[in-house]
């Protein structure tokens, strides 16, 4: 499942149950806001999303993930709006039977995250100024 | 006269900034595309002249050479920074 949120992210609070006897391995990948980027001090970050596109693109994604790994669910949720620092921006969690599965795909997972999913990260600066980041897409 | 069909143009990112808008309805005329709409935006707003950007009609990814219908949603997406 893919999710978008204005909400804090509480990975503890995220449903974490195994989903069958057979998982013998859990991955999970967060994504924190950090104070500083390229020489800059970042106070805060803010995230738009074109949430109707994310959300088909986002479970598209983990629908890949299932069917390239051996993997047994995948989970994502991105957060919107604005984010204090060290709060979660992402949180990606994978349960596989094996560990090379369950690592492989987390990392599919955010990697295509990150490329593909209409998502836009707009930095502000302790400056006062702030800027939209530059994507590779 | 040229008959005209009406479509909502969603901004983000960047583009809402420069249009300070998160959307609006416009008319244009019938078998518009978006690489027209650009155009026309990029005239009336001042948006980036070369933009690395792609489409999305009605919540799919969608070609610059799409034929564009009444009431279509279309909304042009900068490179993605999320994650």
């Amino acid at each position: 499942m893919f999710h978008i949120t204005e909400e804090i992210i509480l990975p503890n609070n995220i449903e974490l149950k195994f989903p069958s006897s057979k998982v013998g391995a859990k991955s999970i990948f967060e994504g924190i806001v950090r104070d500083n980027n390229l020489g800059k001090s970042v106070k805060k970050l803010e995230y738009q999303c074109y949430e109707e596109l994310a959300i088909k693109e986002g479970s598209m994604i983990l629908k890949e993930a299932v069917q390239k790994y051996k993997i047994d669910d995948a989970f994502c949720i991105h957060r919107t709006g604005k984010l204090e620092i060290g709060e979660t921006a992402v949180f990606v969690r994978v349960f596989a039977a094996h560990r090379d599965d369950s690592f492989q795909a987390c990392r599919y997972i955010i990697d295509e995250v990150k490329k593909r999913v209409p998502i836009w990260k707009k930095e502000i600066y302790e400056s006062g100024e702030s800027d939209w980041l530059k994507g590779a897409g | 006269m040229h008959q005209t069909i009406e479509i909502t143009v969603h901004y983000f990112a960047k583009l809402r900034d420069l249009t300070n808008k998160e959307k609006e309805s416009i008319e244009i005329a019938m078998e518009s595309t978006p690489k027209d709409i650009y155009k026309q935006l990029n005239e009336m707003y001042g948006l980036p002249d070369n933009p690395n950007l792609k489409i999305a009609i009605n919540d799919s990814f969608a070609s610059w050479e799409s034929e564009l219908q009444d009431k279509d949603k279309l909304v042009f997406i900068p490179p993605v920074t999320g994650g």
